[in-house]
């Protein structure tokens, strides 16, 4: 089987604190997984690894073969990230932002209008292009922060929360977008919006406790449900439930 | 895959000017190095063509310009989040480094450009040395750029600017002032002669007061470029380790 991205048993250990553990996830081509789990999870930690902005502490990320830690530059080449909070440089315009980030990401001079024009298009950008980001409101920023992941058509996105901000009609064109492209790309996508998982996701992953505790197709998942009308809401409660209880304490 | 450092280099340099920040640290500069250069230095009083009144005070003024300059480069990042958009790029920790110290060192130069027109003044009234001033001016940049290097390591070691400013003004003072003559007196009644010779070695202003009095040696310029080099070394360092977390 063809893989776009390969982990193999991923652990990472904050000190003491064990935030994964052998972590086993692998993504196909036209896959969409949405990596699901209570706060503080390793949801946000595992992404990180995934992207190469942080090193596990053992295990291995292959990104179309390439060992991330091996070759980080060329295996970066193959992702569009949107990390959590949705970050972007807060004195420069989307349009400034995205130009740079289309020089950092190697895209040629003469393609980088086009894929510009299309980022700021496809994210509704247009009206605010030339404003300054740290005038912008929350959505248009997170609006910047996905158009900078989309921007080198990259075959892996990895979004943090992608629609967490965004007014209704905001969160359905970003949905719409997502499906849209996702048939020649492999998407993980950390949300909490269930309706957002069935709407988007061909798969589930729950991670609690720092270890994937359900690996599931979205069919699966319903067969597995009693509930009808929630099937993820239901299978998400009861694979987490002894923690959120924790948690509550 | 093309060399993306002057890029970064570019999008760093302008951030200074595309706030008040950049502005008011050229203003701070030129203020602060014509009034020591004037009053504490008594430059028109020394009656001399040249301009060690104004590069005497460089060290000093250093401690408290190079950390602002600095503070933030690593530090926002880490605090508004976008080092996760910037380490996730395609582009080499070391690549980040040299671009962040090499933007900032160009504003430095910027800085220094601030007193063309007192190098003008002094050629206008009498007949300076200019190759001790060039001399001067280059010993100036590199030490500014050993200043710069060690305050852009403890930018990255923090996501708070202001705890950055400190560290960094603190360690760039102890480097500085464990060369001037009270400190040297004071230790040489604790450590053996050879300690105290290998502090004074290390002290930025044993090198660059030599250079500015017209004395040329190479070994200051080894001695600042190797300083620039171990402090980005170190700064990679602590970017990798925060990498493992």
């Amino acid at each position: 089987m063809d893989y776009n991205l390969i982990t193999s048993n991923i652990s990472k250990k904050f000190g003491n604190f064990q935030a994964l553990k052998e972590i086993n996830l692998n993504l196909k081509k036209g896959e969409v997984l949405g990596l699901l789990g209570p706060n503080g999870a390793g949801k946000t930690t595992l992404m990180r690894i995934l992207t190469g902005f942080l090193t596990p502490t053992s295990g291995d990320v292959e990104i179309f073969g390439i060992d991330i830690k091996k070759n980080p530059k060329l295996a970066k080449f193959h992702i569009g990230y949107m990390p959590e909070g949705c970050p972007a440089y807060q004195d420069l315009t989307p349009l400034e932002f995205l130009t740079l980030c289309a020089n950092l990401r190697d895209i040629p001079k003469k393609e980088q209008a086009e894929k510009i024009n299309y980022a700021i298009a496809a994210m509704e950008l247009e009206t605010v292009k030339n404003k300054q980001i740290s005038k912008l409101s929350k959505g248009f920023t997170r609006r910047v922060s996905l158009a900078q992941a989309i921007l080198h058509n990259p075959k892996i996105l990895i979004l943090d929360e992608p629609t967490e901000g965004l007014d209704p009609n905001q969160k359905h064109e970003v949905r719409n977008l997502i499906k849209e492209i996702s048939k020649d790309k492999s998407i993980i996508i950390s949300t909490h919006i269930m309706e957002e998982v069935e709407y988007i996701c061909s798969r589930i992953s729950i991670i609690n406790q720092g270890e994937i505790c359900l690996d599931k197709t979205i069919k699966e998942i319903k067969k597995l449900s009693k509930s009808k009308n929630n099937p993820i809401d239901d299978i998400f409660r009861r694979t987490t439930k002894p923690n959120r209880g924790k948690d509550e304490k | 895959m093309k060399n993306k450092i002057p890029t970064l280099i570019a999008n760093e340099y302008k951030n200074y000017f595309r706030t008040p920040l950049g502005f008011i640290l050229l203003i701070i500069f030129a203020l602060l190095t014509n009034f020591l250069t004037f009053y504490a230095g008594g430059f028109l009083i020394r009656e001399k063509a040249d301009l060690l009144a104004f590069f005497l005070f460089h060290p000093w003024i250093y401690i408290f310009i190079i950390p602002a300059i600095s503070m933030k480069l690593w530090s926002e990042e880490r605090k508004t989040g976008t080092i996760e958009i910037l380490l996730t790029m395609p582009i080499s920790t070391t690549e980040t480094v040299i671009s962040k110290f090499l933007s900032a060192w160009a504003f430095c130069l910027t800085a220094m450009l601030t007193s063309v027109p007192l190098l003008i003044t002094v050629n206008i009234l009498g007949t300076p040395d200019n190759g001790v001033i060039i001399s001067s001016y280059i010993a100036s940049l590199f030490m500014a750029g050993a200043f710069l290097a060690i305050s852009l390591t403890f930018s990255a070691m923090t996501s708070s600017q202001i705890s950055a400013y400190l560290a960094s003004s603190f360690g760039c003072m102890i480097i500085l002032i464990s060369g001037i003559k009270p400190i040297i007196v004071f230790i040489s009644h604790l450590t053996p002669q050879l300690t105290i010779k290998a502090i004074e070695s290390l002290s930025f202003i044993s090198h660059f007061t030599s250079i500015t009095q017209g004395i040329f040696d190479i070994n200051d310029f080894i001695y600042f470029t190797s300083t620039i080099i171990i402090w980005l070394i170190l700064n990679i360092a602590v970017l990798e380790v925060k990498k493992e977390g």
